[in-house]
């Protein structure tokens, strides 16, 4: 996949490398679990074990906490999912946007442009 | 308990390269076992119907519900005082035991059967609660801090990031909850191809006993609502296990790297990965968010509005009581 365009960019730490866009699900209670869907980017404080069927649907996964070994870490690893760990607000910031690209290889996750979208 | 329903498969000769991973993964099937016998104590009808009469909300809120609870009460703290490495494998096990003590007796009171009030209930759970956050999370001597601590220890001293990753990430035969959750499942619905319903589940065979009960109890806290919605939620395609000739692959490898190290890094390697079992395998499944943490969660729902609340300091000297590690006398308080 080549960079598409994109705007607001937010640092992380990589869990897995590779890259996925999708729509981004902010998850705040295990009941918002069910919104996220296949391709989807499930974005979330942690995970947990209720976060499994989830995180398969999911095409990545970006955290706001999580070490080396947290749960989201070694489920990616495990699963060879791209995974960012540790983005600061990530909730916050990606909850309005419509697209989003996380690219774990260069341990960012980014809005990506309207006009991008278009080609997309 | 027998060979099938182990969490944790038995680690064989990985078990003389990593003594104290050995013993975590010991920790882990002890607890298991405890659980086991109390869930035959208990009765295993009335489990499931007691479970399933807090209600789905309770279910799906309990994990943030609990966090709330952790993060907006005074704890005491300092009761622990960091020892050895083994004394916190010891100390860590032994707060596992009382948690699940306490969830018991809170089902116990939920389902009508206890002569104990409401507030001594309460009671126990802060000692539970307090004690296990000893050597979790919010202890500056905890789980987290120590797994850090090891990790930079590791990066100063032994190896890069990818050697740690690669010698520190539980491999088979070691399987975390996540991972379990998905060889669990799929056991399950081979049992039950359509969701259960509690009948169903007290009519299984004695061949197919262990396989379901490990999955409710490790899984989905013996809620069958929750069961249920599994069956709809996980994508087939996830349902795929490694062969056991990728797994004897994956620990052969494993196994190997581990053999090549200095007998310091490898000593090293044992303290991190045993505490990754403890968080990736125990935490999980039998902590605050799993089976036992749910009654004790409903505790503090219903304890919210008691008026007779415990002062800290009665709390501090009832952890460091326990803390003495008189499992008899912890166990005494729940019989």
């Amino acid at each position: 996949m080549n960079n598409p365009e994109t705007k607001n960019k937010y640092p992380g730490r990589r869990a897995c490398a590779g890259k996925a866009v999708g729509r981004p699900v902010v998850i705040e209670h295990e009941t918002d679990l069910d919104n996220v869907l296949e391709g989807d980017i499930l974005i979330s404080a942690q995970t947990d074990i209720a976060y499994v069927p989830a995180m398969h649907r999911a095409s990545a996964v970006v955290t706001e906490t999580g070490g080396r070994f947290s749960h989201a870490a070694v489920w990616a690893r495990e699963n060879q999912k791209p995974t960012l760990l540790q983005v600061d607000n990530a909730k916050g910031n990606l909850r309005n946007a419509l697209t989003v690209l996380v690219n774990a290889d260069e341990e960012y996750v980014a809005e990506l442009e309207e006009s991008c979208l278009e080609k997309l | 308990m027998n060979q099938m329903s182990r969490l944790t498969s038995p680690i064989g000769w990985l078990g003389e390269l990593l003594p104290h991973t050995a013993e975590a993964l010991g920790i882990v099937d002890r607890i298991e076992g405890e659980i086991m016998r109390s869930e035959s104590i208990f009765g295993r009808e009335r489990l499931l119907q007691t479970v399933l009469d807090f209600g789905t909300e309770a279910y799906y809120s309990h994990t943030d519900y609990y966090r709330h609870v952790i993060r907006d009460t005074i704890w005491p703290h300092g009761i622990w005082v960091a020892g050895t490495h083994a004394d916190f494998l010891r100390g860590f096990e032994f707060s596992a035991l009382g948690f699940v003590w306490t969830g018991f007796e809170a089902l116990e009171f939920f389902s009508g059967s206890s002569q104990w009030e409401i507030f001594e209930i309460y009671e126990d759970a802060l000692v539970a609660e307090s004690l296990r956050g000893q050597f979790g999370k919010s202890s500056p001597d905890g789980l987290d801090r120590r797994i850090e601590l090891l990790e930079d220890q590791f990066l100063q001293e032994h190896g890069t990031e990818d050697e740690l990753f690669d010698l520190c990430t539980p491999v088979a035969p070691i399987r975390t909850a996540e991972t379990c959750l998905i060889n669990d499942f799929q056991d399950f619905r081979r049992v039950f191809p359509q969701p259960p319903s509690i009948d169903e589940i007290m009519d299984v065979s004695e061949q197919h006993h262990p396989t379901a009960w490990q999955f409710l109890r490790r899984h989905v806290r013996w809620n069958l609502v929750a069961t249920e919605h599994l069956y709809s939620s996980m994508p087939p395609q996830s349902l795929v296990e490694k062969g056991s000739g990728d797994q004897r692959l994956e620990s052969d490898s494993h196994g190997l790297a581990l053999s090549r190290l200095q007998p310091t890094t490898l000593a090293l390697v044992d303290k991190i990965m045993s505490l990754n079992v403890l968080n990736l395998v125990l935490e999980p499944a039998f902590s605050f968010k799993g089976c036992v943490g749910l009654p004790i969660g409903m505790v503090f729902r219903m304890a919210h509005h008691v008026e007779r609340r415990p002062p800290l300091d009665q709390i501090k000297l009832l952890v460091g009581k326990m803390n003495l590690f008189n499992l008899a006398e912890y166990k005494s308080r729940h019989e």
